[in-house]
């Protein structure tokens, strides 16, 4: 039933406007800083659903953006809902990519709402026929509505369901192949589920088509102790990149070649100085990556 | 094999705090209970909306300490689950619902206050939207200004209140403790109009003429009717005010009932 993408390096230097380097996760409490002082740094990523509507925050978004290539990252479109998508959300998303024009929009291979609910998490599918079906239509719906290619983000998740009969990378490749949506990598959240649930993270990244990885994700994670010798680790983007994950991003480098890479934190942000050093970390990887590149086109 | 329908279902069962004792079923044990597992997903949601809350009430966390907050948070999040994703509009509501918390009795005027925190929250993030310009108005007959219906900006609420929030409001944001004790209470009610300028968010107090015309006007009232009691310069000095502030946004003249029938 699946169809495999050749492993084959990706080549191209940027996807859209956005530079195969090193961005970060802008949060509001840099807004100012980011404007004020345009510290050095390729891209910037954002929520795209911290800047529907009006006022203060989209209009300083405005003036950042003149600078800085920009991704819109969304948390809230439930492509995995077994209810049909948000109409209302759909067109928001829409009206932000007009204002804000950015070189790469991205979603979650997750669902966030049902029986009109929303849950305010990316939260996990049972990998099935039927989760593949229903996430497919409501990519194809989105890049439909938004008139352009999307990229959908891998997850990290707590739980596995006893029914799932689909390798979650191989659900990730398969989306890829039927609807042509980009991959979003994100290795750290490939580096928490595999710890969670035993898969090896390794084979995981082997298993993603390479020419469809548009981005990749960076960020911290914490270990949660449960008791009696228990534990798991829980993604929530409040610490530096762990080493394990630094790792797993060089072999993602050598599977996929320089790919846009984005340094996320959203609980206990640090200053910006902060975020840039982690994002200077991304980018000497991603610098030794293309130089060997360039070795092995000469050679 | 349970439909994603029926998996999700229950997740969310489990999330909103009631038992699913389905769904240890439908997970991989591995040594940890599902119990462990959704309390993750759970923290996660209760974290999420209590931001939410903390964000658009800000001055009434001041007031009663972000523990309090979080506790009254719980309850109201627990009656009120969001429907949509965009939590800069959840929390609607949990001034009416402090209004019958009794934990909170003891501060008569926090519901007032959270009524205000709204009305400010909506005035930050409704949509851009151009003003009205009066040269727009030129055009239309002098026989038919009566008959003009105003469209607000979005931003725009006018809200009437019996404990005078603004200052406190004021007070507790910028920590003056000593404008929080030259408040004056029981000179209610407060007629507040909150909005969005240039400059900012701005809340002004005024008086109950005004507040009335202009609470008539953004409710759709025709300016005939709205401005039926209002002295001639009374109006002309109302209306300039709106129109400085660029309270409107679009205007259209209401068809007089009759004359469909007539023709």
């Amino acid at each position: 039933m699946m169809r495999r993408s050749p492993q084959a390096p990706n080549t191209a230097a940027s996807c859209g406007s956005i530079p195969a380097a090193a961005g970060i996760g802008l949060r509001f409490q840099h807004h100012r800083e980011v404007a004020e002082e345009r510290p050095a740094i390729a891209w910037i990523e954002v929520h795209s659903e911290d800047y529907f509507g009006g006022g203060t925050n989209p209009a300083q978004l405005d003036v950042i953006r003149r600078d800085l290539p920009i991704s819109l990252h969304g948390v809230g479109l439930s492509l995995g809902g077994a209810d049909d998508l948000d109409r209302e959300h759909l067109q928001r998303v829409r009206e932000a990519i007009a204002r804000f024009e950015p070189g790469l929009v991205s979603e979650h291979l997750s669902w966030s709402a049902v029986n009109g609910v929303y849950l305010a998490d990316l939260l996990p599918l049972p990998m099935t026929e039927e989760a593949l079906d229903v996430v497919c239509r409501h990519m194809d719906q989105a890049q439909t509505t938004l008139a352009r290619k999307i990229l959908i983000e891998n997850p990290s998740t707590y739980v596995q369901y006893t029914h799932s009969t689909i390798p979650e990378w191989e659900f990730m490749a398969e989306i890829a192949a039927r609807t042509g949506c980009s991959i979003l990598c994100d290795v750290n959240n490939i580096f928490v589920s595999a710890s969670n649930h035993g898969w090896s993270a390794e084979d995981y990244l082997l298993g993603l088509p390479a020419s469809a990885i548009g981005e990749i994700h960076l960020a911290g994670h914490s270990v949660r102790d449960l008791g009696n010798g228990r534990s798991i680790r829980v993604d929530d983007h409040g610490a530096r990149v762990s080493a394990d994950v630094w790792s797993l991003y060089e072999k993602a480098l050598k599977l996929f070649g320089p790919v846009p890479t984005l340094i996320e934190w959203d609980s206990n942000i640090p200053s910006l100085d902060v975020l840039l050093g982690e994002a200077a970390t991304a980018q000497n990887l991603l610098d030794a990556t293309q130089s060997e590149a360039r070795h092995a086109d000469a050679a | 094999m349970p439909t994603l329908r029926e998996v999700q279902t229950h997740f969310s069962v489990a999330i909103l705090g009631q038992p699913a004792n389905e769904l240890g079923e439908m997970f991989i044990a591995n040594g940890i209970d599902a119990g462990a597992r959704l309390s993750i997903y759970r923290g996660t949601y209760l974290s999420a909306l209590d931001t939410a809350l903390r964000l658009t009430y800000p001055a009434v966390q001041r007031v009663v300490g972000e523990e309090f907050l979080t506790g009254a948070g719980r309850h109201f999040v627990e009656a009120n689950p969001p429907t949509a994703a965009d939590l800069n509009c959840y929390g609607e509501g949990f001034a009416d619902f402090l209004d019958s918390f009794a934990p909170a009795s003891s501060l008569p005027y926090l519901p007032d206050l959270a009524r205000l925190e709204w009305a400010v929250s909506r005035a930050l993030h409704a949509d851009d939207s151009e003003a009205l310009d009066p040269v727009a108005l030129a055009a239309i007959e002098t026989e038919d200004h009566p008959r003009i219906v105003f469209v607000p900006q979005p931003a725009l609420t006018f809200l009437k209140v019996s404990f005078p929030v603004d200052s406190i409001w004021q007070a507790v944001l910028t920590e003056d403790d000593n404008a929080l004790d030259e408040i004056a209470f029981g000179e209610g009610p407060f007629f507040l109009c909150v909005e969005r300028l240039a400059s900012g968010i701005a809340v002004t107090r005024q008086d109950r003429v005004a507040w009335e015309f202009a609470k008539a006007l953004v409710a759709g009232t025709t300016l005939g009717e709205a401005a039926s009691t209002l002295a001639p310069e009374t109006l002309t000095a109302l209306m300039a005010e709106h129109f400085a502030r660029g309270r409107f946004h679009d205007f259209r003249i209401e068809q007089s009932s009759t004359s469909g029938d007539e023709q």
